[in-house]
């Protein structure tokens, strides 16, 4: 026991002494949607259309030497779709407070660096409407969707060095809701987005 | 698994067809029950959240069947099916005994329905995908409206022959003491009924019965003309004939009959010696003839003499006096009153 111990602490000072720390901004231009599945299991996946939207957020990022890379950030997302059902128009617009921590890999090359990134996030929603042919309806008032939200975030990427401390990323993004988003256990819906997201990274190691 | 209920009508209005402002007084276009309804999914559908349910059906086409029946799904005296789009509300507007009447329908035509039962119930069904395939949304009894109960006091030259149901008012539909014929009928009343059977009367006639046939005329009467019977054969007008002594004289609306010869007039006597005869001049009297008997009287004392009258000629007659007694009679001027019986 005593032998791991040392040995973690051995990493653990490997890892402090070649790391680097930078503070991120990021945006991201979404197309949301919805997965669903009705009360006999139907999938009704494809009668729902992707919307236009975005996210933006701040974040800790942490640059191993090695090429481990972990995130952490906190983020608004905003999410939801279009439905159109017997001439008639229905739509969604979600607003999550987003918590995530991702882990992933940068394969270092130059200046230009690919990467590969895993989220996992926490979504608590703040601002929700349904809106049933012109009429609106406040979801989180009428407490038709549970107001918490997680799942995963696939993010492939580039960072380009801009500056000792300077660098951008852009990366590809696949949101894949997890949770149950229905208080009605016998409906599925979740959240599923593409998106494009732009970030910068300001290093703060010495 | 969420139930969805069925919601079908929001509202429904029923009322007898309103299809002008004559309203009561076109009783026989009354061949329609207006109907209005808006049309909402049946079924309804999950998404994501607050789901889709009581939604009206926007400018769809769908099928309804109306069904009037006599009691609750009790026989059905009418049956049709409607195609309509509805607008962009969900609502439809139909005439029920406007469409195409099924062949289960007892009765041709909606005013044909016994109404007076007052038992009629209405089903009405609906296809929203207009595919015939019908759903029932209501089944209820048809209740009166304000209108129909107008039809209680029956409008001014509301009642025209084809406006009738069944073309014939019945002694029952009739409350005793309520019809004046004064100017309500045409054509020829019947003898049976009442009526003459003709259809004009000649002026200042006489009326005949004559059975079940219309009443006979015997024509304008002339002065003094009566129906008389003849056997054999109806009345005919005919005047009083004066017979032998009989005069009879016809006036405007009267007849006079009198014995006929009686004659008054003034004659100069003068003296009669006794023994001796008075002997009148010839005196006309038109119509004596010979063989008639004349009597004759003097209004003064004949102080025991005889008078007598005969027919002397055609027309004349003549009066003669004897003095039988012994002492000479003066008459001077009598006068003298003859009746001639012929």
């Amino acid at each position: 026991m005593k032998n791991i111990i040392l040995l973690i602490c051995f990493f653990g000072v490997q890892l402090v002494s070649t790391a680097q720390s930078s503070i991120t901004i990021e945006a991201a231009q979404l197309i949301t949607k919805f997965k669903f599945k009705d009360s006999d299991k139907t999938k009704l996946n494809k009668e729902y259309t992707g919307i236009f939207t975005n996210s933006y957020g701040v974040g800790f990022r942490y640059d191993l030497n090695n090429g481990l890379l972990f995130r952490l950030g906190l983020s608004m997302r905003n999410g939801g779709a279009n439905l159109n059902y017997d001439d008639s128009e229905y739509s969604w617009r979600l607003k999550y407070f987003e918590p995530k921590l991702g882990i992933g890999y940068l394969y270092k090359i130059n200046k230009i660096s690919p990467y590969l990134m895993v989220f996992g996030y926490f979504g608590y929603l703040v601002q929700g409407s349904q809106i049933l042919n012109n009429e609106h309806f406040n979801i989180i008032e009428s407490e038709q969707l549970k107001r918490s939200d997680f799942g995963l975030n696939f993010s492939p990427g580039v960072d380009i060095v801009l500056h000792d401390r300077i660098s951008t990323n852009i990366e590809f993004n696949y949101l894949l809701g997890l949770s149950n988003l229905e208080k009605d256990t016998d409906q599925k819906s979740s959240n599923t987005a593409l998106g494009l997201t732009l970030g910068l990274s300001f290093s703060i190691s010495k | 698994m969420k139930k969805i209920f069925q919601f079908i009508y929001i509202s429904t209005f029923l009322f007898l067809g309103l299809l002008d402002k004559s309203i009561a007084q076109q009783i026989g276009d009354l061949n329609g029950i207006y109907y209005q309804a808006v049309a909402i999914d049946e079924n309804g559908k999950e998404i994501v959240g607050m789901d889709i349910e009581g939604k009206p059906l926007y400018n769809k086409t769908i099928g309804v069947r109306f069904s009037i029946t006599k009691g609750l799904n009790g026989a059905v005296q009418w049956e049709e099916t409607h195609i309509t789009n509805t607008d962009k509300y969900g609502l439809f507007t139909l005439i029920i005994g406007k469409g195409n009447r099924s062949a289960n329908s007892l009765y041709t035509r909606l005013l044909d329905i016994p109404w007076i039962d007052a038992d009629q119930f209405l089903k009405v069904e609906i296809s929203t995908k207009n595919d015939s395939i019908y759903k029932l949304v209501s089944n209820q009894q048809f209740m009166s409206v304000p209108y129909a109960f107008y039809t209680d006091d029956i409008a001014d030259d509301a009642i025209t022959t084809n406006k009738i149901l069944d073309l014939t008012i019945q002694n029952q539909d009739i409350a005793n003491g309520t019809i004046d014929l004064t100017s309500k009928v045409t054509n020829v009343l019947p003898v049976k009924n009442g009526g003459t059977g003709d259809a004009t009367l000649t002026n200042n006639s006489l009326l005949l019965g004559k059975g079940t046939n219309p009443v006979q005329a015997l024509g304008q009467a002339t002065n003094g003309q009566i129906p008389i019977g003849a056997t054999g054969s109806g009345p005919v007008l005919a005047n009083i004939t004066a017979g032998k002594g009989v005069i009879v004289t016809n006036g405007p609306g009267s007849i006079e009959i009198a014995t006929g010869g009686t004659s008054t007039g003034a004659m100069n006597i003068g003296i009669i010696s006794t023994g001796q005869s008075f002997l009148s001049p010839p005196i006309t009297v038109p119509g004596v003839s010979l063989g008639n008997i004349i009597v004759a009287s003097l209004d003064t004392d004949l102080k025991g003499c005889f008078v007598s009258a005969y027919v002397s000629a055609q027309n004349t007659i003549r009066i003669a006096i004897f003095n039988p007694s012994f002492s000479a009679v003066s008459f001077g001027t009598a006068n003298v009153k003859i009746w001639v019986v012929q």
